[in-house]
C-alpha cells in the first residue's frame, strides 16, 4: 500500500491542504505547531474512521479534538492510495450528522462497500491495533524500552483483533490461576476421606457396642449362674450347722445330768434320815447337862467368895436342867414318829431309784448323742470349711462379674448412639463426593483452559521467535550494510547481533550501529505483521532524542529501503541536511 | 382381605437438618404416621404391613410406646412389621423385650418367620435386620408353605448390601402379594411386588408423590392395589430455563412462579440453565432465600457468539483458543466448560465474572 495523495478539508488546524506522497522516503517538515502530528492522526482516521468508542480512538476522544467549530460540514477529506497495484480513493465525511465512508476504485470508478467503514475489510492484515502497535510509531525513542516483550506479547494477541477489543493474554491467565485456585480448594474441601474415616470409626464403634452387649449378656448369665451356686452353698452351710446341733446336745446332756445329781441327793439324804433331823434333842440333851455341871461348879466356887457368882450358877443349873429335860421329852417324840415314817420312806427311796435309773438313762443317751454329734462335727468342719472358701471364691468371682459388667456398660454408654451418626456420615460422605465429583470437573476444564492458553501463546511466541529471528536478521543487513547479519532477539527480547564468535547485546556496539539495529526491529516487526502487504511506514519525530551520529545510522538505513513507503515527520532541519549528505532521494513537503 | 402397605416411615429422623423448616418436617414424619393409623382406624383393613425402617435408627423407649399406643389405638387392624437396615435389630436395641400390644405381631428373626391368621386365611413371610447390613439372599428359594391360603410376603431391601434377591424368581415364588420396603421411590417390580416408597419424603432427591399402597385380595385370591398419596410436602428438583434476554430478576420471577404453581409450602432444588447475558452473574444465596429452597444450582453459560468470535478474532488467540477447544480429545462437556471459562478469562469485561 502506497498514500498517494492526502486532500484535507478541514480536520484540526488543516484546512483546505493537499499533500502528495512519492512512493519511497517522504520527508514532512515544518515548525512545531504546523500540523505534521495532525497530518499523521489524519492519515490514521481515513483509515478507520473516528467513530467515538471506537478502539483507542474514542479513548482519546480524537473527534473531539480535530473537529472544526466553525465548520463542522467540512470536517472530510480523502486519500488516494494504491494497493496490490490498484487504485483507490478512500472519502470520508468525519462530521456525525453527515458522517460517510466511500472507497472507490478510480480506474473504474466502482465502489467497494467497506465493513464497519474501517479499511481493514479491504487489507485484513491492517487493523487499528497493528497499525498503531507497528507502522505508526509516535514522538518516542525507537530503542525498545523494558517492557517492550510485553508490548510484543500484546501485539500478537491483538493482532487481528476487531472492534476495539483488546486481548490481555497476561490477565487472562492470572485469571484462570485464581480460579482454578478456588476451584482446588473447593476440590480439598470436599474431600470425602475424613468422613469416611470416621465412618469407619463409627462402623468400628457400632461392632465395639454390639461385642459390649453381647458380653454383657454373657456376664449377665455368669452373674446368675454364680448367684444361684452361692445360694446354694449357703444353704448347705446352714444345714451343715442345722444338723450338727451339738449345743442344744450338750445342753440336754447337762440337764440329764443336773437331774441325776439332784435324784442322786435325794437317794442320799433319804438313806441317812436322822442326820440332821435327830441331832438336835441329843445336842441338847448334852448342852443341858454341860450347863448344870457349870452352874454346880459356880455355886461351890461362889460359897467362898461371891454371891453373884452363886446365883448365876443356879441359873445355869436350873437352866442347864430345864434344857435337859426337854431334849429328853423331844428324844421320845421323835422315836416314836421314825417308827411311824419308816414305811412311806422305803416306798419314796423305792420311788426316786426308779426315777434316778430313768435320768440316768436319758443322761446316758443324751451324752452318747453329743459324743455322736461331735463326732459328725469334726467330720463336717472340713466340708464346712470347704463350703466356706468356696463361698468366698464365689463372693469374689461375682464381684468380677459385676465389676466387669459395670464397665462394659460404662463403656457402651460412652461410645453413644452411632445408629444415627452413622446415617448422617453416610450421607455427608455422599454429598462430599458430589460436591467433589463437580469441583473436579470445574477444576479440568480450568486447567485445560489454562493449558490451552499456554501453549497457544507459547506456540505464538515460538513461530514468532523463528520468524521474527529471520526477519530481523535480514533488516539487520540492510541496515547495516551487510556488517552484521544474523541478530536475534533473545528470551528477554532483548536485541542481540552476531559479532565474531558471540551474540553480543547490539548497546554494547557504537550508538550509529544500535540506532541501526534497532529501526531494523522495527521494520521487522512491521514486516512480521504486514508480510504481504507493505503499508506505508510512518515515523513522527522519532529521532528526537537522537544525536548526529545515531541519526546518520538511521537514516542511511532508511535510505537504502525501497519495499515500502516511508513518511517521516520531523520539525529539525537536520535530517534533510543528512539526507542530502548521504545522497538520498526523498520528496519532502513542507508545511507552512 | 385388605390391607394397607408402608414403609421407611424413618420416625425419628429430622431431613434437611440445618435448613429453618427442618423440625418441622421431623413433626410431619411422626404427623403423617399417626393419621395412617387414623386411616386404618377409620377404614379398618385387616392388616397393616410395614415393611422395614419403621423408625429412623434404634429406637428410644419413648418411641416405641408411641408407636405402640398408635397400633393399640386400631384393634381391629392386626399389624405385622419387620426391621429394616436403619432400625436393625442390634444386641443393645430397645426392640429387644419390648412388648407390642395384642394386634402387633414383629417378625423379629434374621431367618424367614411366619405369622398366620386364622380368622382371616392369610399368613404372613418375613425377616427381620439384626445388622445394618444383609449380604445374603435370605430370600433365595422361598416358596409359602401352604398355597391353599393366602400368604404374603414381606422384605426391605433389594441392593446388594440389604437383601438382594432375584426378582424374576420372587415374583413367581408363589406369594399373593409382596410388600417391600427400603427403595424410597415407589417402584414396581411386578404386579404383586410393591415398593410403596416412603411415606413422607425425606430428602431432596425423593421426588414426586410419596404416600402408600391399598390393597386386598379377594377369596380367589385376586389382587387389587392402589397408591394412595398422603405426604404433606413434596421435594421438586426444577430446571430453570435461563435465556440471554433474561435478567437476574426475570430468573427470581421464574422461581417464585416455578413456587407458586407447584406450592409454597413444598421444596425445592432449582438448578439455572441455558444461556445467559454474558454481561450478567446470578446471586444464587440471595435466589436461595426466596422460599424453601435447598439450593439454587447456577449451570447457566455466557451466551457467547462463537461464530462471530471466531470471525472477528480469526488471527488471535480468541480464534485460536476456540478452534483449538474444538478439536482437543477431552471429554465434551469439560471441553464446553473449558470453552466459556477461557474466553471469559480473555475477553476483558467478563474476566471478573469467572
Amino acid at each position: 500500500m502506497t498514500i498517494r495523495k492526502l486532500r484535507i478539508g478541514h480536520f484540526g488546524k488543516l484546512h483546505n491542504v493537499t499533500l502528495e506522497f512519492g512512493s519511497g522516503l517522504n520527508l514532512v517538515t515544518g515548525a512545531n505547531e504546523s500540523g505534521k502530528s495532525t497530518v499523521h492522526a489524519f492519515i490514521g482516521a481515513m483509515l478507520f474512521g473516528l467513530e467515538k468508542n471506537k478502539g483507542r480512538a474514542g479513548k482519546d476522544n480524537m473527534y473531539m479534538r480535530y473537529l472544526p467549530w466553525d465548520t463542522p460540514g467540512a470536517y472530510q477529506g480523502s486519500m488516494d492510495f494504491e494497493h496490490n497495484g490498484r487504485e483507490y480513493r478512500l472519502t470520508r465525511v468525519f462530521y456525525l450528522k453527515e458522517r460517510s465512508c466511500t472507497l472507490t476504485e478510480t480506474a473504474t470508478g466502482r465502489e467497494i462497500p467497506l465493513e464497519d467503514d474501517s479499511i481493514t475489510s479491504l487489507i485484513p492484515e491492517l487493523t487499528v491495533s497493528a497499525f498503531r502497535n507497528t507502522v505508526s510509531m509516535g514522538q518516542k525513542a525507537l530503542r525498545q524500552h523494558s517492557d517492550f516483550a510485553g508490548e510484543v506479547s500484546n501485539y500478537l494477541a491483538n493482532l487481528s483483533t476487531s472492534g476495539g477489543r483488546e486481548v490481555d493474554v497476561r490477565a487472562a491467565r492470572e485469571a484462570l490461576l485464581k480460579k482454578k485456585k478456588q476451584l482446588a480448594a473447593r476440590y480439598e474441601a470436599s474431600d470425602p476421606t475424613e468422613a469416611r474415616e470416621e465412618l469407619d470409626r463409627l462402623l468400628l464403634a457400632e461392632e465395639e457396642s454390639e461385642k459390649l452387649t453381647a458380653g454383657i449378656t454373657e456376664l449377665e448369665t455368669q452373674a446368675c449362674a454364680l448367684e444361684s451356686e452361692l445360694e446354694e452353698v449357703r444353704a448347705r452351710q446352714t444345714n451343715l450347722t442345722e444338723a450338727a446341733g451339738t449345743d442344744e446336745l450338750r445342753r440336754s446332756a447337762e440337764a440329764a445330768f443336773e437331774k441325776v445329781r439332784q435324784l442322786s441327793d435325794v437317794k442320799e439324804a433319804q438313806q441317812n434320815p436322822d442326820t440332821e433331823c435327830d441331832g438336835k434333842p441329843v445336842r441338847g440333851r448334852n448342852a443341858g447337862i454341860i450347863l448344870t455341871l457349870v452352874g454346880v461348879l459356880l455355886c461351890l466356887l461362889g460359897n467362898n467368895s461371891s454371891k453373884p457368882a452363886v446365883i448365876s450358877g443356879v441359873v445355869l443349873m436350873i437352866a442347864g436342867l430345864v434344857l435337859f429335860l426337854l431334849s429328853i421329852i423331844s428324844i421320845k417324840e421323835r422315836g416314836l414318829q421314825k417308827a411311824e415314817g419308816e414305811a412311806a420312806a422305803a416306798a419314796l427311796i423305792r420311788e426316786n431309784e426308779s426315777r434316778l435309773r430313768a435320768a440316768d438313762e436319758e443322761y446316758r443317751a443324751c451324752a452318747e448323742a453329743l459324743r455322736a454329734a461331735e463326732m459328725r462335727r469334726e467330720e463336717n468342719s472340713e466340708e464346712r470349711e470347704r463350703l466356706h472358701e468356696r463361698e468366698k471364691e464365689l463372693i469374689g468371682e461375682l464381684g468380677k462379674v459385676n465389676s466387669g459388667i459395670e464397665i462394659a456398660e460404662y463403656q457402651l454408654e460412652s461410645i453413644g448412639d452411632t445408629g444415627a451418626s452413622i446415617g448422617d456420615c453416610t450421607r455427608r460422605i455422599r454429598e462430599l463426593e458430589e460436591l467433589r465429583e463437580t469441583a473436579g470437573t470445574e477444576r479440568r476444564a480450568v486447567e485445560l483452559a489454562l493449558d490451552t492458553l499456554n501453549s497457544l501463546s507459547e506456540e505464538l511466541h515460538g513461530s514468532f521467535a523463528a520468524d521474527f529471528n529471520d526477519l530481523i536478521s535480514e533488516e539487520a543487513a540492510l541496515a547495516t550494510d551487510g556488517r552484521y547479519c544474523d541478530a536475534r532477539v533473545n528470551a528477554e527480547f532483548g536485541l542481540e547481533v552476531m559479532s565474531g564468535l558471540d551474540y553480543v547485546p547490539v548497546e554494547s556496539l557504537s550508538t550509529g550501529a544500535c540506532e541501526q539495529l534497532y529501526l531494523a526491529l522495527r521494520f521487522a516487526v512491521a514486516r512480521l505483521f504486514f508480510d504481504k502487504v507493505p503499508v506505508p511506514f510512518l515515523l513522527d519525530e522519532s529521532f528526537a532524542y537522537s544525536d548526529e551520529e545515531r541519526l546518520t545510522g538511521a537514516l542511511s538505513a532508511l535510505r537504502d529501503r525501497d519495499d515500502r513507503q516511508i513518511i517521516l515527520f520531523t520539525c529539525r532541519r537536520i535530517e534533510q541536511e543528512l539526507l542530502d549528505k548521504l545522497g538520498a532521494e526523498y520528496n519532502l513537503i513542507r508545511l507552512e | 382381605m385388605r390391607f394397607i402397605h408402608v414403609a421407611d416411615t424413618h420416625l425419628g429422623m429430622q431431613p434437611d437438618r440445618g435448613f429453618p423448616w427442618s423440625e418441622e418436617r421431623a413433626d410431619a414424619l411422626w404427623k403423617s404416621f399417626s393419621h395412617l393409623i387414623g386411616v386404618c382406624r377409620d377404614e379398618k383393613p385387616e392388616l397393616l404391613l410395614i415393611a422395614g425402617d419403621l423408625f429412623h435408627k434404634s429406637p428410644l423407649v419413648r418411641e416405641l410406646k408411641e408407636v405402640s399406643a398408635l397400633f393399640a389405638s386400631c384393634p381391629e387392624t392386626r399389624v405385622v412389621l419387620i426391621a429394616g437396615n436403619h432400625d436393625y435389630i442390634s444386641g443393645a436395641s430397645n426392640y429387644n423385650g419390648f412388648e407390642w400390644p395384642d394386634n402387633v405381631t414383629f417378625l423379629r428373626d434374621e431367618q424367614v418367620s411366619s405369622v398366620f391368621f386364622e380368622d382371616i386365611g392369610v399368613r404372613v413371610y418375613g425377616l427381620s435386620y439384626r445388622h445394618r447390613q444383609l449380604r445374603k439372599a435370605l430370600y433365595d428359594g422361598i416358596r409359602p408353605d401352604d398355597s391353599s391360603v393366602i400368604n404374603i410376603l414381606m422384605l426391605h431391601g433389594g441392593e446388594p448390601d440389604c437383601l438382594p434377591y432375584d426378582k424374576k424368581a420372587l415374583s413367581g415364588a408363589g406369594f399373593d402379594y409382596i410388600a417391600c420396603g427400603h427403595l424410597h421411590t415407589p417402584l414396581d417390580i411386578s404386579e404383586k411386588m410393591r415398593y410403596p416408597g416412603c411415606l413422607e419424603p425425606l430428602e431432596k432427591n425423593d421426588t414426586g408423590i410419596h404416600g402408600y399402597i391399598a390393597g386386598s385380595i379377594a377369596k380367589d385370591k385376586s389382587l387389587e392395589t392402589r397408591f394412595v398419596p398422603f405426604a404433606s410436602v413434596r421435594y421438586y428438583k426444577c430446571d430453570i430455563a435461563v435465556t440471554p434476554d433474561m435478567t437476574e430478576a426475570g430468573a427470581e420471577a421464574a422461581l417464585e412462579d416455578c413456587m407458586t404453581d407447584n406450592g409454597r409450602d413444598n421444596i425445592y432444588s432449582f438448578r439455572l440453565t441455558g444461556r445467559r447475558d454474558p454481561d450478567l452473574c446470578f446471586d444464587t444465596v440471595r435466589l436461595q432465600k426466596l422460599g424453601r429452597i435447598l439450593e439454587v444450582g447456577d449451570d447457566t453459560r455466557p451466551d457467547y457468539d462463537f461464530d462471530a468470535l471466531k470471525r472477528d478474532n480469526g488471527n488471535n488467540i480468541i480464534g485460536h483458543y476456540i478452534d483449538r477447544l474444538s478439536v482437543c480429545g477431552e471429554d465434551a462437556a469439560v471441553r464446553e466448560k473449558a470453552l466459556y471459562y477461557g474466553i471469559a478469562a480473555l475477553l476483558n469485561k467478563d474476566r471478573e465474572q469467572l
